[in-house]
């Protein structure tokens, strides 16, 4: 895939970066993601070739990373960064950063933490 | 699914809107510990699973640019969560009447909304606090004071805007991070004592 030439384009466009993802528009499996999920690329990460973008968003992920931000560091629209990390999932190369269940945003232990730690910070 | 098993982060959504100029961008930048980002969404209107040609040329596509920031924070030991870490992901958004059919997406389980506000331009956040209002979603109202400049107070705001008594109004300095971390406490905490109330009514 000449990648090159696609991180050389400056804009969105509508074309190029669907063509990364072989146009879809969708991911195969969806995981439950969002544009705020966490994902975090596995240790000892094996060397497989993969493409470019592949390789990007294991790069960004060595620490627990966002959907949103790996869309905005890569500066591809969310929808393809979702397709991208749904792929890597399923290639068990990223993993959620989130383990345990997802609070409400409306819990009040959740929300008292977030609180505290803010006010700790 | 595997995992680490030892260490997750939460992840904790929360929207910056405003009006055009109000410092959404500039707010999202002083609260990131990164340098803010750029996201851009397209966002279609239609459903999705429309397979004919007149289907598809019923659909409306949008593109709309986010601010993008994150505050990674340690939650303290023990806290029944099961977690470590939390991210605040903040998202400063567009003006809602033009974008209003893909809030809802975006709002999604965000944990509250921190409505910016310029006094030159107070009309600009009817929009967003009457959408926050609706969705029953807590948020606060922040006015921008740019270069210290101090036209209205914040009971002044709040009448004006015609807010319930309970939607806290405070000044803020967007440039500044102490000043917009002192606006996410002031969420947090308005959230936490909503959350805390519902819970125990019911």
């Amino acid at each position: 895939m000449d990648d090159g030439a696609a991180r050389s384009d400056e804009g969105l466009g509508a074309v190029r970066p669907y063509a990364l993802v072989q146009g879809r528009v969708e991911p195969d499996q969806n995981y439950g993601l969002d544009r705020s999920s966490l994902v975090q690329t596995v240790r000892n990460r094996p060397t497989v070739a993969l493409a470019h973008h592949y390789n990007q968003v294991l790069d960004l992920c060595e620490e627990p990373c966002s959907v949103a931000e790996i869309a905005g560091r890569l500066r591809r629209p969310v929808n393809v960064a979702t397709i991208w990390v749904s792929d890597l999932l399923a290639e068990r190369l990223l993993l959620p950063a989130t383990t345990g269940p997802l609070p409400d945003p409306d819990n009040p232990i959740f929300l008292r933490q977030v609180l505290d730690a803010l006010i700790r910070y | 699914m595997p995992s680490y098993g030892t260490d997750s982060t939460l992840p904790a959504k929360i929207i910056i809107a405003g009006g055009f100029g109000a410092g959404k961008t500039t707010f999202v930048g002083a609260a990131s510990e990164i340098r803010p980002l750029r996201t851009e969404e397209q966002l279609t209107a239609a459903s999705r699973n429309i397979d004919s040609l007149h289907g598809l040329a019923a659909k409306s596509t949008t593109t709309v640019a986010m601010d993008f920031g994150r505050l990674t924070l340690p939650l303290a030991a023990g806290n029944g969560l099961g977690a470590q870490h939390v991210q605040l992901l903040m998202f400063g958004t567009p003006g809602q009447q033009r974008f209003g059919f893909m809030w809802d997406g975006l709002t999604h389980r965000a944990v509250g909304a921190c409505v910016l506000v310029d006094t030159r331009r107070l009309p600009d956040a009817f929009a967003p606090v009457e959408y926050f209002e609706r969705r029953t979603m807590p948020f606060v109202v922040a006015v921008n004071r740019f270069d210290g400049m101090r036209t209205h107070d914040t009971g002044d705001v709040h009448a004006a805007l015609d807010l319930e008594p309970w939607v806290p109004v405070m000044d803020c300095d967007a440039r500044e991070r102490p000043s917009a971390r002192k606006v996410l406490i002031q969420l947090l905490r308005h959230a936490c004592d909503r959350a805390e109330a519902s819970f125990l009514t019911r």
